[in-house]
């Protein structure tokens, strides 16, 4: 059964996301050897998951690119990306045909995390018509009917728990 | 070039001739025409500016999100058409994005074409067509886009008749290019898009110049009085008239009569949206509540005693709220009726009757000189029996409505802007109420939340029940729109934008869409204004540019002059005046440079894109009309940054700075291709976050033919906006500087450094275009 939009409106059509839980974001995450996290605004009950994430992708030899907003955010704690890009400034590139940085391989997996919501199911609705190679996952609990795979709107608590299970898994 | 003019007769008999059957053909009728060369595109269909526009999007590609994935506008449909599936017509997702953009163009104009039309034909008939239009002193060019676009010189009101037929016209072709089976590219569409968006410059020229001359609005007057703002700034003793919309035809009536009868001082008139911003045009008296999102909220709080509506943006709720507090609407053109009783011929004091006695909850009154009567009759009789009747809770109410909150987070899933209300609601339960007042700046005024609400909580009347001490007193100022920018003032400072020491101008406009509150547009504003930019500003923008007060108590528009000159803040107007905007644009090429206007669109867009450092910002963007506007600045060369929501239009034009074929253009000089850099780098683009869009509005200021004193000035600004608020020296500064001499000296190491880790070359600063035709020495 489809989970509804974290906004109740945003049904896009019949191509929707599948409901993520920690298991299935553990083996997504393993399968992937050169994931793309795209890191925008976040709301603090999300920082403490998202440095820890931002570190597990940099040591998979995944690529973070923040949007100004998320540079500014992690700037304190001396985060730092691969790239700044704006939100519709990466997925535009990424719909023109962009998939590596250089030296690096090819990316195998998007990972959305952050920016408004509707916002950023604008930008899944890009890669999803025109990058369709590319997987791709929502990571925040506000459920993406855009991505591949999107959880399906628990609650902060229980979201922090998922994902505290998946930090220690991978 | 005047139109042709055709005439048939089935008979003609005068006494020297006798004929029957015939046809006189006049090749043209000549009335206003400049007296200037003609450019090669008067009255241009869209085929004529195809080249242009292909130009443009070969720079400036589309982007598409598509909003959603099927298409239902025929009974093939529904059709999917992800990720490249087809539509049973034959259509794919992307010319689907770009009809579905024609398409809010075309609504966008017409609004404004319509809105035109009705003001031309309101004081043609009031007063004839012989008005004289001035747009002020010192202005010569006094409708620099009709010029362009048609020509003409219009002397009088009468003679806009003929560009507002061509704009119509356009229209009906435009639109017909949407129907099932017919354009099929998206490439085509979005020249169709570009093209209602040029026409939206003109029709907003058109109305702006009618409500000009017909009503004595300001007149390029850098010292337009300052208009009063607020809720706090509305007499709640006195009886209350509120006006919502565009049109200020029916406003202007109520303010007439109120003189006439002697009452001004006695009934307070405010309004709501563009509305206010022309009333207050009009009589520096009309108080301005404030922009869209404030319609549900003001009625709420009681406070008028009678509502008139005239065109857009009005919210279609208005009738069932103002019903609740027992105020009567009257809706005042064929756009918004609301289901009511057409009671234009009726007599005044029987309308009032049935208002007052409550059997009449609105009326549609198409004779605005009865809508000022009736309004004010009414607002006289039914202030006592109101009694400011409100429907924001009383304080005991308000408690037990929290109190019924289970928390359930229904309400936060349908707000646009995804507020926490249970989180709110949760804090009011113990007592705290702040959470729920500080929702109140961030709220749209939708009300879509209390409709989802399984316990029948007035939300968004919580919120502004939490907040109304502080609301109720809240008195800002805004500066009265003042129409077109004078060409002394263009004179003036026409060199310092071209070669780039006032680092840019930008035009902060549009609705109140915003992702977080209106305190976003000054904020914005003040960074920039302090930078020397010159600030024009419309619409709800402009009320919320003065939506703020510094330590001082002063507002904007107290604390920076209203000159278009470096620093200005410059309130042009409503919606419409935005054509001032462009024609300011238009006109720095026209006086500063010597283009001859007259026709000629492309070499003029040509000019501004590569030469004027003019940047468009409407973070609030919500509608069709500020789609169609936006699209026409940016076939006039203007970049615009629009906020997160506006990702929602499904559309971005944005350049590749990486790749080089794309930024080639002549060198007038030499007729040589040369590589120019990415400026500006897009031309239509939704940023995240005030973080993301203040330095890339300072990047979008800049172009190809700044002097290098310019380009130090534009990328020293660009640098410290960086730092500031992404916090990391820009790492695309390479693509910006085209020689040594370009780089400001406060950040010359840092840059050269950076130079020092790319290929870096200097490249020559040509005489910038992309109109092979303007190549002064054709290659040998
Ligand atoms: S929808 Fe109503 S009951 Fe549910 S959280 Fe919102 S206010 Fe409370
Ligand atoms: S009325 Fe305000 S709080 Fe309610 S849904 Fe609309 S924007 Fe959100």
């Amino acid at each position: 059964m489809s989970v509804t939009p974290w906004q109740i409106a945003n049904v896009p059509g019949h191509i929707v996301a599948k409901k993520l839980k920690a298991e299935k974001l553990v083996e997504i995450l393993k399968e992937s050897a050169h994931p793309l996290l795209i890191v925008g605004k976040l709301e603090d009950y999300e920082l403490e998951i998202a440095k820890t994430f931002i570190n597990k992708i940099k040591e998979k030899d995944g690529t973070v690119v923040f949007t100004p907003i998320a540079n500014k955010t992690f700037l304190e704690d001396g985060i730092k990306p691969d790239m700044i890009l704006g939100l519709t400034e990466v997925t535009s590139k990424l719909s023109r045909g962009w998939r590596n940085v250089e030296g690096k391989e090819s990316f195998d997996l998007l990972i959305y995390f952050g920016g408004y919501y509707y916002h950023q199911s604008q930008m899944l609705s890009a890669i999803k018509h025109y990058a369709t190679d590319l997987k791709k996952i929502s990571l925040n609990r506000y459920h993406q009917p855009n991505a591949d795979y999107s959880f399906a709107n628990p609650r902060e608590q229980r979201w922090l728990k998922e994902m505290k299970t998946v930090l220690e898994s991978i | 070039m005047g139109r042709k003019i055709k005439a048939k007769m089935g008979k003609l008999e005068i006494p020297a001739l006798r004929a029957e059957d015939f046809e006189i053909s006049i090749g043209s009728l000549v009335t206003t025409e400049l007296d200037e060369v003609s450019g090669p595109t008067p009255f241009p269909k869209v085929e004529d500016l195809r080249g242009w526009d292909f130009k443009l999007l070969k720079r400036y590609p589309m982007f598409y999100a598509p909003f959603t994935d099927s298409c239902e506008l025929c009974t093939f449909g529904k059709c999917d058409l992800t990720a490249g599936k087809r539509g049973a017509c034959g259509i794919d997702t992307s010319a689907q994005q770009g009809r579905i953009i024609l398409l809010a163009c075309c609504i966008g104009v017409s609004c404004h074409a319509a809105h035109g039309r009705h003001l031309l034909d309101y004081y043609i008939e009031k007063y004839g067509r012989n008005i004289p239009i001035s747009m002020g002193e010192g202005v010569n060019i006094e409708a620099p886009v009709t010029r362009l676009v048609c020509g003409i010189k219009p002397e009088t009101i009468g003679d806009l008749e003929e560009p507002m037929e061509y704009v119509e016209e356009q229209i009906t072709q435009l639109l017909a290019a949407v129907h099932t089976g017919q354009e099929g590219s998206a490439l085509d569409f979005e020249s169709k898009a570009l093209h209602a968006g040029m026409l939206d410059l003109l029709a907003m020229e058109l109305a702006d110049i009618v409500q000009i001359a017909a009503l004595g609005f300001p007149k390029a007057d850098p010292e337009a009085p300052l208009i009063e703002l607020g809720y706090g700034v509305i007499n709640v003793e006195k009886p209350v008239i509120l006006c919502v919309g565009h049109n200020v035809a029916p406003g202007a009536e109520i303010m007439d009569y109120l003189e006439t009868m002697g009452q001004e001082d006695n009934i307070e008139v405010c309004a709501i949206c563009c509305t206010a911003i022309d009333m207050s045009r009009y009589r520096k008296t009309a108080k301005v509540v404030g922009s869209m999102s404030h319609q549900l909220k003001f009625i709420r709080s009681g406070v008028p005693d009678v509502v008139v509506v005239d065109e857009q943006c009005i919210r279609a709720n208005i009738p069932e709220e103002a019903a609740k507090i027992g105020a009567p609407v009257i809706a005042t053109t064929a756009k918004v009726c609301y289901g009511f009783p057409d009671m234009t011929e009726e007599d005044p004091d029987k309308i009032v009757e049935g208002f007052a006695s409550g059997k009449l909850p609105g009326a549609v009154i198409f004779d605005e000189e009865k809508v000022g009567e009736v309004a004010v009759k009414t607002a006289l009789k039914l202030a006592p029996l109101r009694q400011k009747k409100k429907t924001i809770p009383s304080d005991e109410e308000f408690k037990e409505f929290i109190d019924l909150c289970i928390e359930c987070g229904r309400c936060r899933r349908v707000c646009p802007n995804d507020l926490k209300i249970p989180y709110a609601m949760k804090a009011g339960k113990e007592g705290d109420y702040e959470p729920l007042a500080k929702l109140f700046d961030h709220c749209l005024g939708c009300l879509r939340c209390e409709q989802e609400c399984p316990k029948d909580i007035p939300i968004m009347g919580l919120i502004t029940k939490a907040d109304e001490r502080r609301t109720k007193t809240l008195k800002f100022k805004m500066r009265a729109g003042r129409g077109a920018i004078s060409d002394v003032e263009i004179r003036a400072v026409g060199s310092a934008i071209v070669l780039g020491e006032i680092p840019g101008v930008l035009g902060v406009v549009g609705c109140m869409n915003y992702p977080e509150t209106e305190q976003d547009v000054p904020n914005l504003i003040r960074e920039f204004a302090r930078r020397r930019y010159i600030i024009t500003t419309s619409g709800c923008a402009a009320m919320d540019t003065g939506w703020q007060l510094n330590e001082e108590g002063q507002c904007l528009y107290e604390e920076y002059p209203g000159d278009f000159d470096a620093s200005g803040i410059v309130n042009v107007g409503s919606c419409v005046s935005n054509s001032n905007i462009a024609g300011a644009a238009i006109k720095i090429a026209a006086i500063f440079a010597r283009r001859p206007l007259k026709n000629n669109f492309e070499e003029i867009a040509d000019y501004i894109l590569h030469r004027v450092g003019a940047c468009g910002v409407a973070w609030g963007a919500m509608s069709q009309k500020a789609a169609s506007i936006a699209t026409g600045f940016n076939r006039i060369g203007v970049p615009v940054v629009i906020g997160p929501h506006g990702s929602k239009y499904r559309r971005s034009f944005m350049g590749d700075k990486d790749d080089d074929s794309k930024w080639q253009v002549f060198n007038a000089r030499t007729g040589e291709k040369t590589y120019i850099g990415p400026a500006p780098e897009h031309l239509l683009y939704p940023a995240e976050s005030l973080e993301e869009a203040v330095p890339l509005i300072a990047k979008l200021c800049i172009r190809a033919n700044d002097t290098t004193k310019g380009r130090q000035i534009k990328l020293a600004h660009y640098v410290d906006l960086h730092k500031r608020y992404i916090g990391t020296f820009p790492d695309d500064i390479h693509y910006f500087v085209r020689s040594e001499s370009d780089i400001p000296k406060t950040v010359m190491h840092e840059i050269q450094e950076h130079l020092a880790k790319f290929d870096w070359k200097p490249t020559p600063i040509p005489d910038p275009t992309l109109l092979e035709r303007l190549v002064r020495k054709p290659k040998t």
